[in-house]
């Protein structure tokens, strides 16, 4: 009988820690919940860029240096049919039909774990959306200076295709070459090409007066120049894949004519940030 | 050699200590003759409190930042006019004599009478010290340089010292203060910290990040006493240091991380006012140099935030002598009510009062709604002070024991919530007071749940997953800010390019007379700190001067430049012989912003820019013979020398 109350006493000594406990565990989850996000992220840098989400894709920019953006978009990348014909994979119209619902958000907890693994370099810019049963994610593997974007398309049944590009948008006042043969894609006066002499050290070739290119060769690696943000970028080929630039839509696209019979497309495009020239193995 | 500069921060807090303590033992000596006797009334009883220990601290301090400053106003307007000694010499010789003098004071009174330390102190001081550390290293991952925007100004300010160019007025000394906010006081100790021999810009990062270490621990330290003192349990106190070391306001006050004029002020303040408050509970009072000490001392470290400190503080000391005479004072007075009365009409009142014609139109865009507010309190705290804030008034109404205490705490809770709140310009500022009352609510807001576990580890438990919550708070808030400062993998203001530009032109330039420095806001306010040339107005440049300054940036002709280089007009040098106009990358992204934004003292280009290629094609067009002289380039800046 003696015994029982100490028993009982004890026993509604726990009860109360563990309330205590899930009340504050509560109020210290709750604290955590209220926090507030950044504005954007995550954001890496890559060299002298900053590699960031916006609505429509993946970009390269610099902060407080507005008007510079290199975005790789599905708006912009294509699949090829059989007959060769670009399709592309997402259109305007499709992601203002597909409103929010298109991409799929993290909750809040999810988010406060980016927002942690992004300061500590555990996680890279990821864009994802899903529109008619066909999922979509890039996301960049940013190493120092090097950025490695790899777009997944994964459809909801198999499809033949006979090739696919993934594209990278430049400036309309870019200067946009070949990063082996110095050849200019891009239209370039004298003074220019001299200022480019000057300052980069680098003999770029134009065009002969009064020839144009719209769409370029196949080439191994394309450099850019914006003359408004410092940096170079260069857009390379891996194994099985060939560069071209789009004068007319400014864009520079990896292409890769590999046929394929499949329910999941990957793709990849490496992008170097330099502050200068850096010359590459022919 | 970085730990030594590091060090020297420590005189900041050595410095006046030892004076001031020096001091008033010196003093103590002549308590003998009976007309001192009032004078100087000392510990007369052995001390039984741990805490009481240390309650002399905060006038010790106070009287020694005191008399450096009269040391130094007395040459600069008596003796220096008077009999022509040397402004510098005799300060900066005058104030290490009677440190060296004080030192030794100290030294003999320590041999006589150790100061023991007893672990209820040392816990504190390691503890603290811990967190301290494991604070400063998630402050300094990937930001190799001090965030603290405004050392450079303080810096700029502490070399015109050096030099033995002090006046009173800030503006008067350099004209990137247009509105004296502050007396020199702090700067004072700086140039004590540095003098002589001028620190290269590399040793001042390293002084000035050693500096912030100091203070973060000052700030839990007095945390800790607070919350020790208010409610008189050991966790609560551990609490509470963890909450002033872990927590960064980070809206405009930076409590924690940034060593300011208005940060200094509220450590002296309340680590003061937890000593008069543990005074009260033991039914004593301070002696008056004591308190006097610190209200002398509070407004000449910071006008705004130090003159409220010291009317809070003054305040409470009368209540703690009437209260001796009339022991029922409290009691018919009740003074939570009328504060909250108070709170309220207050609140109503300052949405009629205007002033945002403040600091020339400044003010203006330092007035935040209360949406505005409650967006800077998620950020820092997230729910957290919406749900124990009122947990901690629930505790302290409740509370039979501490009455008195936690009265006072929640007149100054509902205080200095009130001035936070209210609809006026720069009240936020006023947070690095009461943050520390917010905070001791908090944890008291935890401790009235926690008091009810009687299994001690348990309790202890739950404080470690309190500790840890409040680091991964501490962790999103600290990310959100530097969100912003991201360049080529790090946070920061400043690269190593803007260190190389500014050891050239304190090389070159530092020491010259008539030289005079343009660039961008942000460029010349780190060029100025760093190097110690002379610019336009640092970041406060005045609007006339930034239209100059875009008119050159538009214009590559030679001729041009020339023409409105010789239009810039400093606030303090008259005639310069040689001009340098500075170009970043930041000056050519500022030149390409709105002109609102440009001509806004708010607005800045906060991060490093390397130069672009048309940046570089402007710059080697400027170039033209003698008259305008490129001198220095980089990748991220040029200099031109223009005469």
């Amino acid at each position: 009988m003696k015994q029982t109350p100490n028993i009982l006493g004890k026993a509604g000594n726990w009860l109360v820690s563990l309330v205590v406990l899930l009340v504050l565990g509560g109020i210290m989850a709750g604290s955590i919940y209220g926090l507030g996000l950044p504005y954007r992220f995550p954001v890496v840098s890559a060299g002298l860029f900053e590699v960031g989400v916006f609505e429509s894709g993946l970009s390269l920019y610099q902060f407080e240096r507005e008007g510079a953006f290199y975005t790789v978009t599905p708006l912009n990348d294509y699949l090829l049919d059989s007959q060769g014909y670009r399709q592309p994979i997402l259109t305007w119209d499709d992601l203002d039909a597909g409103g929010d619902e298109m991409k799929p958000e993290e909750n809040k907890w999810e988010q406060l774990a980016t927002v942690v693994e992004t300061y500590f370099g555990k996680n890279d810019p990821k864009y994802m959306l899903e529109y008619q049963g066909m999922k979509l994610e890039y996301t960049s593997d940013v190493n120092g200076r090097e950025v490695q974007l790899t777009r997944r398309i994964k459809f909801d049944k198999s499809r033949l295709v006979d090739g696919q590009g993934m594209t990278l948008t430049f400036g309309r006042r870019d200067i946009v070459f070949d990063a082996e043969s110095l050849q200019v894609f891009t239209e370039i006066d004298r003074e220019e090409l001299d200022w480019v002499h000057r300052l980069f050290g680098l003999n770029l070739i134009p065009f002969p007066v009064g020839q144009t290119v719209r769409r370029s060769g196949v080439k191994k690696a394309v450099s850019i120049i914006n003359p408004d943000v410092p940096g170079i970028l260069t857009v390379e080929a891996l194994d099985g894949q060939d560069v071209v630039v789009d004068t007319g839509y400014r864009l520079i696209e990896v292409v890769d004519k590999e046929l394929w019979w499949t329910n999941e497309l990957v793709m990849r495009m490496r992008i170097t940030s330099d502050e200068k020239f850096m010359e590459r193995e022919q | 050699m970085q730990i030594i500069t590091e060090l020297r921060a420590l005189l900041v807090y050595f410095l006046p200590l030892v004076i001031g303590r020096g001091l008033v033992l010196g003093l103590k000596q002549v308590r003998k003759m009976s007309w001192w006797k009032e004078l100087v009334r000392l510990r007369e009883k052995r001390e039984e409190d741990e805490v009481e220990k240390w309650q002399a601290l905060p006038a010790y301090y106070a009287w020694g930042v005191v008399v450096i400053l009269v040391w130094a106003l007395g040459f600069r307007y008596w003796l220096t006019p008077l009999v022509g000694l040397s402004w510098k010499w005799g300060f900066f010789g005058g104030v290490w004599l009677v440190g060296l003098f004080c030192l030794g004071v100290n030294i003999v009174s320590w041999w006589r009478k150790p100061v023991k330390l007893e672990w209820r102190s040392l816990v504190p001081i390691g503890v603290v010290t811990l967190l301290a550390s494991g604070v400063i290293w998630l402050w300094v991952y990937r930001s190799p340089y001090p965030l603290n925007w405004d050392w450079y100004q303080h810096q700029t300010l502490s070399r015109i010292i050096q030099e033995g160019k002090f006046e009173f007025e800030t503006s008067k000394m350099s004209d990137t203060f247009q509105f004296n906010s502050y007396p020199p006081t702090i700067h004072l100790l700086h140039a004590l910290g540095q003098f002589p021999g001028s620190m290269t810009p590399q040793r001042l990062i390293d002084y000035w990040r050693g500096l912030s270490f100091l203070h973060l621990i000052s700030v839990g330290l007095v945390s800790w006493l607070l919350a020790f003192v208010v409610v008189r349990k050991p966790v609560v106190g551990f609490l509470g240091g963890v909450f002033g070391v872990m927590i960064f306001d980070s809206a405009f006050s930076f409590t924690n991380l940034f060593f300011l004029p208005q940060t200094l002020a509220a450590v002296v303040f309340t680590g003061a006012f937890a000593f008069l408050l543990n005074a009260l509970q033991r039914e004593k009072t301070l002696p008056w140099w004591q308190a006097w000490g610190v209200i002398t001392v509070l407004p000449l470290i910071h006008y705004s935030v130090g003159t409220l400190a010291m009317l809070v503080y003054g305040a409470f000391w009368v209540y703690s002598k009437l209260k001796q005479k009339v022991p029922k004072l409290r009691d018919r007075f009740p003074f939570v009510y009328l504060v909250v009365l108070a709170v309220v009409v207050g609140l109503m009142v300052s949405g009629y009062i205007d002033l945002d014609y403040l600091n020339q139109g400044e003010a203006a865009l330092y007035r935040f709604s209360l949406e505005e507010k409650k967006e800077f309190v998620e950020n820092i705290y997230g729910y957290g002070m919406y749900l124990l804030v009122p947990l901690g008034v629930v505790y302290a109404f409740l509370n039979e024991k501490r009455r008195m205490s936690l009265g006072i705490s929640l007149v100054m809770l509902f205080g200095f919530g009130a001035v936070v709140l209210a609809d006026l310009p720069y009240v936020v500022k006023f947070y690095t007071l009461g943050r520390f009352w917010f905070h001791l609510f908090m944890v008291m807001g935890v401790w009235g749940l926690l008091q009810y576990v009687k299994q001690k580890y348990v309790m202890w438990l739950v404080s470690m997953g309190v500790v840890g919550t409040v680091a991964a708070m501490l962790v999103v808030n600290v990310v959100h800010w530097k969100n912003g400062l991201l360049h080529d993998g790090e946070y920061t203001h400043i690269s190593d390019l803007d260190i190389s530009a500014a050891e050239f032109l304190a090389e070159k330039y530092y020491g010259q007379k008539g030289v005079l420095m343009i660039s961008d806001p942000a460029t010349q306010f780190i060029l100025e700190g760093l190097s110690g040339v002379d610019s336009v107005g640092g970041a406060y440049m005045v609007a006339n001067n930034r239209r100059i300054l875009h008119q050159i940036m538009m214009s590559s002709k030679p001729d041009e430049v020339l023409k409105q280089m010789a239009l810039l007009h400093d606030g303090i040098l008259e005639n310069s012989t040689t001009k340098l106009l500075v170009v970043s990358g930041r000056t050519f992204a500022w030149a390409e912003v709105e002109e609102k934004d440009r001509l806004s003292l708010k607005f800045n280009i906060w991060t490093p820019k390397q130069l672009a290629y048309e940046d570089e094609k402007w710059i080697y067009s400027l170039e033209r013979g003698d008259q305008i002289r490129l001198v220095y380039t980089s990748p991220g800046e040029a200099i031109f020398e223009v005469r």
